[in-house]
């Protein structure tokens, strides 16, 4: 009979089996995920910092990067606060529906991106889409009234292949991000702080913002965040909407594919060091959140 | 009491709320689900059908569901690896390594592609090494085997998904290991228990929900993936061309009856999947329990 030593759980044996498979997974990870980052920033730096310059000063960069900003300005407030509420009916209401409902908010992330801007063709487009007839009926009013054509600084109501297209793909897309990110801190909240604001008279409104909401505002932060950095670098759904009318209805995504598809490498990477910056910064957020969570816990 | 039921009400919002989130999800996406009906209707129901069953159709069905299982398989068995490794072990960099997962789930798609395209493509040092004119690759084409490729054709498709899905199966993973109890393994060591056996018995039973619920949650997200994909794989009709390059295709090409059908196949293959392994875990989970 074999004496071993019983393993005590404060200092563990050496094995080397373990550690291979950290050695290799830390690997596999460096691999598969590290070095591709490494390759953005090594290949836009690739002919200098003077060519770096450049092509983010370029002016199909430039208009790339407004039109993104823009969509980004339009797309991020309304998801959040469509994912508070969201959140906020799932956490604390009760009702028929109810899980029909977490479902739906949940649906877009099973929709490929393709999908979803095929989807915003079929709603809008003017020649077979499902809301042809209003748009086709407010169109045909504004071509035979040019006086209210210009009073209202607006000549056609165009949505596919117009900035309208590509808000609707992009919101599509992220409605879930913001919800999914509350919902989680919003069922863990205590609520007798809430009820106590309330027995001390505050409102409902003053409740929210004043106890609720703070409570909360580190994963409402990374919702924001992550919703912004995944509209920002939606691609799939906006190639279908877009028509990539260059200075018009060319997001920054798409600048990348078409500048590296036309060999201009400095002018992809260099745009493509912007939306991975701002990945990166979400990844910062979200270290700095669950350190903040593990902080809270071990006190 | 009456008054009291009405106000505790009132702090939950009430109905107004709920009309928003309904109003809101209805107008941005119900309404063009609702949109994806009359291109399936408009046309006689066997010509739809038709144009699920093109040839070019089902070979994308199939390249994009083996490679979707192929490399979720893959990152299931290491992305489980990495969640052990970064639960269990404490080293330099650890926390860099952890953020560092979810990168694939917040870099866009394009960039993902580009950067592997420079990395792992046939111009880079990597793929003049593996590709036909390298050292790996001759050595592969004298004991018969294709030169390697990581970049065009079913490898790539497979390693486009192994970069995007990898946050999905360790972020399902981590916290059921991180919640295992190491006194069971360390009573089934002093039992005489080999490693394999604790692992085995031990620790798979715990994970194996988790595992599967990851493997679900890769294959549907590998199954739609488009952004690195159309980039990386040379989108060739019955190589490498994925179902959603496909869907992209017959919308530029105006054929939206056969882009809506694709699409619907596309849509309930991501949820049959996400469905079933979900439905298999949480049965395991209340059969265990």
């Amino acid at each position: 009979m074999s004496r071993k030593p019983l393993p005590n759980s404060g200092r563990r044996r050496f094995r080397l089996l373990p550690i291979l498979i950290g050695l290799f997974a830390v690997t596999y990870l460096i691999v598969i995920v590290g070095l591709p980052v490494g390759a953005i920033f090594y290949n836009a730096f690739a002919e200098g910092r003077e060519a770096f310059m450049d092509a983010l000063r370029d002016d199909e960069t430039q208009h790339a990067l407004k039109l993104t900003v823009m969509v980004c300005l339009a797309v991020v407030p309304l998801n959040a606060i469509f994912g508070l509420a969201a959140a906020w009916v799932l956490a604390r209401h009760r009702f028929m529906g109810r899980s029909a409902l977490a479902a739906l908010v949940n649906l877009p992330l099973a929709l490929a991106p393709t999908i979803a801007g095929l989807l915003i063709v079929l709603v809008y487009s003017p020649s077979l889409g499902l809301l042809r007839w209003p748009i086709n009926t407010a169109n045909d009013w504004l071509h035979a009234h040019p006086d209210w054509q210009q009073r209202l600084h607006f000549d056609d109501v165009q949505i596919v292949f117009a900035f309208p297209g590509l808000f609707l793909a992009t919101l599509l897309v992220t409605v879930p991000l913001v919800a999914l990110e509350v919902l989680p801190s919003l069922e863990q909240l205590d609520p007798t702080e809430a009820q106590a604001a309330r027995t001390l008279g505050a409102t409902g409104w003053q409740t929210f913002w004043r106890v609720t909401l703070p409570a909360i505002r580190w994963s409402v932060l990374y919702g924001v965040v992550l919703c912004t950095a995944k509209a920002a670098g939606e691609f799939g759904a906006v190639s279908g909407v877009s028509g990539r009318l260059i200075g018009e209805t060319n997001t920054l995504t798409l600048h990348i594919e078409r500048s590296y598809a036309e060999w201009e490498n400095t002018k992809a990477f260099a745009s493509a060091t912007l939306l991975t910056a701002l990945s990166v910064g979400t990844l910062i957020v979200n270290l700095l959140l669950t350190r903040g969570h593990a902080k809270r816990s071990a006190s | 009491m009456a008054w009291f039921r009405k106000r505790a009400r009132a702090d939950r919002g009430g109905w107004p709320l709920r009309a928003f989130v309904f109003a809101y999800l209805g107008l941005f996406v119900v309404l063009p689900l609702i949109a994806a009906i009359p291109p399936l209707v408009r046309e006689p129901p066997s010509q739809v059908w038709e144009k699920v069953t093109a040839p070019q159709a089902v070979a994308a069905m199939k390249l994009s569901a083996s490679a979707a299982a192929v490399g979720g398989a893959i990152n299931t068995i290491f992305g489980s690896m990495l969640a052990w490794t970064l639960v269990r072990f404490r080293f330099p960099l650890r926390r860099v390594l952890d953020a560092l997962v979810d990168l694939p789930f917040a870099l866009p798609g394009v960039v993902a592609g580009i950067a592997l395209m420079a990395l792992y493509g046939p111009a880079s040092t990597v793929g003049h090494f593996a590709g036909p004119e390298g050292w790996l690759g001759l050595h592969f084409v004298k004991i018969g085997l294709p030169p390697l490729s990581l970049t065009g054709g079913f490898a790539a498709l497979v390693f486009a998904n192994l970069f995007v899905t990898l946050p999905f199966v360790v972020r399902t993973v981590q916290p059921v290991i991180a919640d295992l109890e190491r006194e069971a393994e360390d009573a089934a060591e002093s039992l005489g228990a080999s490693p394999f056996q604790i692992f085995r018995r031990v620790i798979l039973p715990q994970i194996a929900p988790a595992i599967v619920t990851g493997f679900g949650l890769a294959f549907a997200r590998g199954v739609n993936e488009y952004g690195v994909a159309v980039l990386v794989s040379g989108n060739i009709p019955y190589e490498s061309l994925v179902m959603p390059v496909y869907v992209f295709q017959r919308l530029e090409a105006n054929d939206y009856t056969g882009a809506t059908a694709i699409a619907a196949v596309l849509l309930l293959m991501a949820l049959a999947v996400l469905l079933l392994t979900y439905a298999w875990s949480q049965w395991r989970v209340r059969r265990v329990a």
